[in-house]
């Protein structure tokens, strides 16, 4: 794996996925775009004017104007695309801050829960799914896996509201108002994070857990696996050196596959506690047409997807050396 | 605490109705017109005098009494529950901001602040100290002296010029999104066609023709703030700062998260006011969060949603319920003027006002049982369309004054099945029945559609109901449609200062959000004539006349009313028993009310 020659491939395959990224994206600001503009038919400024009810069309105009919502839909989406290249992510309608500075405030926020809830739901998911499957059909899987499609059915703004409920009448207990950055204050950070992160986490462990005891299960009934054991392998190392490293080529993508889909599932997390993250804004944002704001996170969101789905394709090589990238 | 208590809970039920419109109905209609009197401000302060108080150099000289015991010092908290999408009041486009800049910012005039009875409406001095009408059409008025903007750069607690007033007005005139209220250039309802400064301490209005609600529009908290001119001149980005000559200045401000501001030592009105030193404004938008964060102690007040009040009341013995007026909204049901449609026939917006249970409906909405069991007492208040909270203008349906029309208000189901006969639906009609789905318009919007439509069916109107989407349908197709819809549609009718205003805007014909169409030359001809009706009296009656009218025709029909607006807050926090917004002003209560709250020992950690 580490030879020139597996080098050489991978970086080709890195390559011509990132240059496919190109038309991927493209495609994505094009739908967005046009569903936006298409399907809703109404524009920012309705709903600016119509929130108070001033009916102003020379105002209207002004503001149409102002926000280069002028001109046919192809001009402002090339428009649009242009700034887009020029690395000008444009300004809110509504706040009139760049939106690229929000993004890079928030960002981090729902990074932040994100990769801490996919940590926290691995660390749990990986270890119950290989104690299901070991005990596979006796009451401690039963139980495990009863726990974790629990899991799996508790919608997250539900546990978070019981969390709150629960957490004030029961503890006088309620999450930290004050909003202090990773690097500002860590610790003040964890207090503020760590309950986002478990409720966030929590739910794809049901998903996780019934994978991984999939896998174990799947890959224990090979014959290598059985040979392995004849031979008198013990337990420990026919888990970490055979079967572990195989089952975890699928959970890898799960895994991987989650993380855009986490950072982008933060928003109840976000709202409930708090939280000045990319969820909120772009939900607020898609409340208003707020169209700047609405095209750059969703350009952000896919391009998040996209690089996690390249990451784990190319972490594919390292857990598995029998592949190979051509 | 020796203060006059006002609304407080366990007193309610002592207190009447009567007397709760009361003190709205002696003065209220000063709000409307300062210019009744054609009013020049009387500065010396003096309570009490109509003149006096509409026009008083201290539009707080009452707080004293109130807060005799009153402690200075300690930090507020109360909770906002939205965040503001920018810091601008003038290039704003959403209420979000007039309330962030109450806090920070000051206006020409503003309502008086309710002081042990329900605020009567009427127009105090902000910016503007005094005011004199030399003829119909002209205001002169005279700026504070020695108003200071924040200490901080680039305004260094330089004083508020009568520049900064027209530079204000000229961003106002040109950019903000409520400019139609006052620009007439914008709106030919609007009054005013100039602001201009006659020297460095006067300004004079000139308005196109007489305007009653001039002076209300100026005070209502969406219109005219006055930022100092470094805020045009890039001095300062008013979109992310604030540097005002209100009661408390910007500390911070984390997008999403809270705004801390403290108290303003320049303040017109400082040392003795604020009390606090600093207020938390933690933006919350979660019911559950806010609850937890309330049960918590750490809000004082605000945030709690209605319907968990009660039981929270219950629970938390050290907490009390405060009872605001009526808010000034006025919802709807309103109807299709396509001749294919049922509704041109006045016989049938009879018969559908006659099927709604109002009582019912408000006592449903507003959890008023909850409240009775928890030993709080709710009263209820039918709109005429328009709503008790507009006080002395306000007519009431159930009352003898309201006439003849009256009848049509109350619920009648026999009655309606004959005018329904009568108009030639013996047998009802069935027709759609229109509403924004989700949460847009409140989170019990879709369940007061499903209890009209369920009360139209016992008259024989089989309603289906149409749950739309707010962006995409309601907007572009309902909205501002003039009743070019098929069926009946619920409108939200927010709150305004005036009602002028909310008429002009809801009703008139001319109006933006009009659900009257081109219907009712009549209702217009209402509208005009107390616009033009300098006379307080003689207005009022005029809007009493427009009720009764509404009352016989029902170019709306009023979506039943409201009741007293309860809130929860610890025991240990003092103001919001004694202090009250003007209903129609319930966004600026950073500069009406938050500065005479204090705080007992208990809350000052």
């Amino acid at each position: 794996m580490d030879s020139p020659a597996w080098r050489c491939p991978l970086r080709n395959y890195i390559i011509q996925r990132l240059a496919l990224t190109v038309p991927t994206i493209l495609g994505l600001t094009v739908l967005v775009f046009f569903l936006l503009h298409v399907v809703i038919k109404t524009d920012a400024v309705d709903i600016m004017l119509a929130e108070y009810g001033s009916a102003d069309p020379e105002l209207a105009q002004q503001l149409r104007e102002e926000f280069g919502l002028g001109g046919s839909m192809v001009t402002q989406y090339l428009r649009w695309l242009g700034n887009i290249l020029t690395g000008d992510l444009g300004t809110s309608l509504f706040t009139k801050r760049s939106v690229a500075s929000e993004l890079a405030t928030r960002m981090p926020t729902s990074i932040e829960i994100g990769v801490g809830a996919l940590m926290l739901s691995t660390i749990i998911a990986i270890p119950i799914g290989i104690i299901s499957a070991v005990k596979q059909d006796s009451l401690p899987d039963y139980v495990l896996r009863g726990s974790a499609i629990l899991l799996d059915a508790i919608p997250g703004f539900w546990a978070a509201t019981l969390v709150l409920v629960f957490g004030s009448v029961w503890f006088g207990w309620a999450p930290p108002l004050e909003y202090r950055s990773l690097w500002e204050d860590p610790v003040a950070n964890l207090k503020i994070m760590i309950t986002p992160m478990i409720l966030l986490g929590l739910q794809p462990v049901g998903r996780m857990v019934r994978l991984v005891r999939t896998q174990v299960l799947e890959i224990v009934r090979q014959d290598y696996v059985r040979t392995a054991t004849a031979k008198g392998l013990g337990w420990r190392p026919l888990y970490t050196r055979h079967v572990l490293r195989n089952a975890l080529l699928p959970v890898v993508t799960v895994i991987g596959l989650q993380l855009p889909r986490l950072i982008a599932g933060t928003v109840i997390f976000e709202t409930v506690f708090g939280l000045p993250g990319v969820g909120r804004y772009l939900l607020d944002a898609v409340g208003r047409l707020d169209y700047p704001v609405i095209l750059a996170t969703n350009l952000v969101f896919g391009l998040t997807l996209i690089l996690a789905n390249l990451i784990v394709d190319v972490s594919y090589g390292w857990i598995d050396p029998r592949i190979r990238f051509s | 605490m020796a203060q006059k208590g006002r609304w407080t809970a366990t007193e309610r039920s002592r207190v009447s109705r009567r007397r709760l419109l009361r003190g709205a109905i002696v003065g209220g209609g000063l709000s409307a017109l300062a210019f009744a009197a054609a009013c020049s401000g009387d500065s010396d302060g003096e309570a009490g005098s109509e003149q006096g108080q509409a026009g008083s150099a201290d539009g707080t000289a009452t707080k004293t009494a109130g807060t005799q015991e009153a402690k200075p010092g300690g930090v507020l908290k109360t909770p906002l529950a939205y965040d503001p999408e920018t810091l601008d009041p003038i290039r704003t486009k959403s209420f979000r901001t007039s309330v962030v800049a109450a806090y920070t910012y000051s206006r020409l005039l503003r309502f008086k602040t309710g002081d042990g009875e329900p605020s009567d409406g009427s127009v105090v001095p902000d910016v503007a100290i005094k005011w004199e009408q030399p003829d119909p059409m002209t205001v002169i008025m005279e700026i504070r002296e020695g108003m200071k903007f924040d200490q901080r750069a680039p305004t260094n607690g330089r004083t508020l010029t009568t520049e900064d007033v027209t530079l204000s007005w000229e961003k106002y005139a040109t950019e903000s999104t409520y400019r139609s209220d006052l620009v007439h250039a914008a709106n030919p309802d609007a009054s005013v066609t100039s602001l201009r400064a006659l020297d460095d301490k006067r300004i004079e209005i000139k308005t196109a023709f007489p305007d009653a609600q001039l002076l209300p529009v100026l005070a209502f908290p969406f219109n005219f703030w006055i930022l100092p001119k470094e805020a045009f001149a890039g001095g300062f980005d008013p979109a992310t700062t604030m540097r005002g000559t209100g009661p408390w200045t910007l500390e911070s401000y984390q997008p999403s998260v809270a705004l801390r501001f403290k108290k303003n030592p320049n303040f017109y009105d400082a040392p003795k006011y604020p009390l606090a030193d600093a207020i938390d404004v933690p933006i919350i938008v979660d019911n559950a969060q806010a609850i937890a964060q309330f049960q918590a102690k750490n809000l004082y007040w605000g945030g709690v949603p209605v319907i968990d009040i009660a039981s929270l009341h219950k629970d938390l013995k050290d907490t009390r319920v405060d009872l605001d007026p009526p808010t000034t909204s006025g919802n709807s049901i309103s109807f299709s003027w396509r001749e294919s449609n049922p509704y041109r026939d006045k016989r049938v917006r009879q018969a559908i006002s006659m099927l709604i249970e109002r009582d019912t409906f408000i006592r449903l909405f507003n959890d008023v049982e909850a409240f009775e069991s928890a030993g709080v007492k709710l009263n209820t208040y039918w709109n005429s369309p328009l709503s008790a909270g507009f006080g002395p203008f306000w007519l009431d349906p159930k009352s003898d004054s309201f006439g003849e029309s009256g009848k049509n208000f109350k619920h009648n189901v026999a009655e309606a099945k004959k005018l329904l006969a009568a108009a030639g639906y013996p047998d009802g009609f069935e027709a759609p029945f229109t509403f924004v789905a989700g949460t847009t318009y409140g989170r019990d919007w879709g369940q007061r559609a499903e209890a009209l439509m369920s009360m139209l069916s016992q008259g024989g109107i089989r309603t289906k109901a149409n749950a739309i989407d707010y962006t995409s349908v309601w907007i572009p197709q309902y909205l501002r449609s003039q009743g070019d819809f098929d069926g009946m549609a619920m409108y939200p009718n927010g709150a305004r200062g005036d009602p002028g205003q909310w008429v002009g805007v809801f009703l008139a014909s001319s109006g933006a959000n009009n659900q009257s169409g081109k219907m009712f030359p009549e209702l217009d001809s209402f509208i005009e004539k107390q616009r033009g009706e300098l006379d307080r009296d003689r207005r009022i009656a005029v809007f009493q006349d427009m009720q009764r009218w509404c009352g016989e025709n029902m170019p709306i029909v009023p979506q039943a009313g409201h009741t007293e607006v309860p809130g929860l807050s610890w025991k240990a926090l003092h103001g919001p028993e004694q202090y009250s917004a003007w209903p129609g002003d319930s966004y600026s209560s950073g500069v009406d009310l938050y500065p005479y709250y204090w705080l007992e020992d208990s809350l000052r950690g």
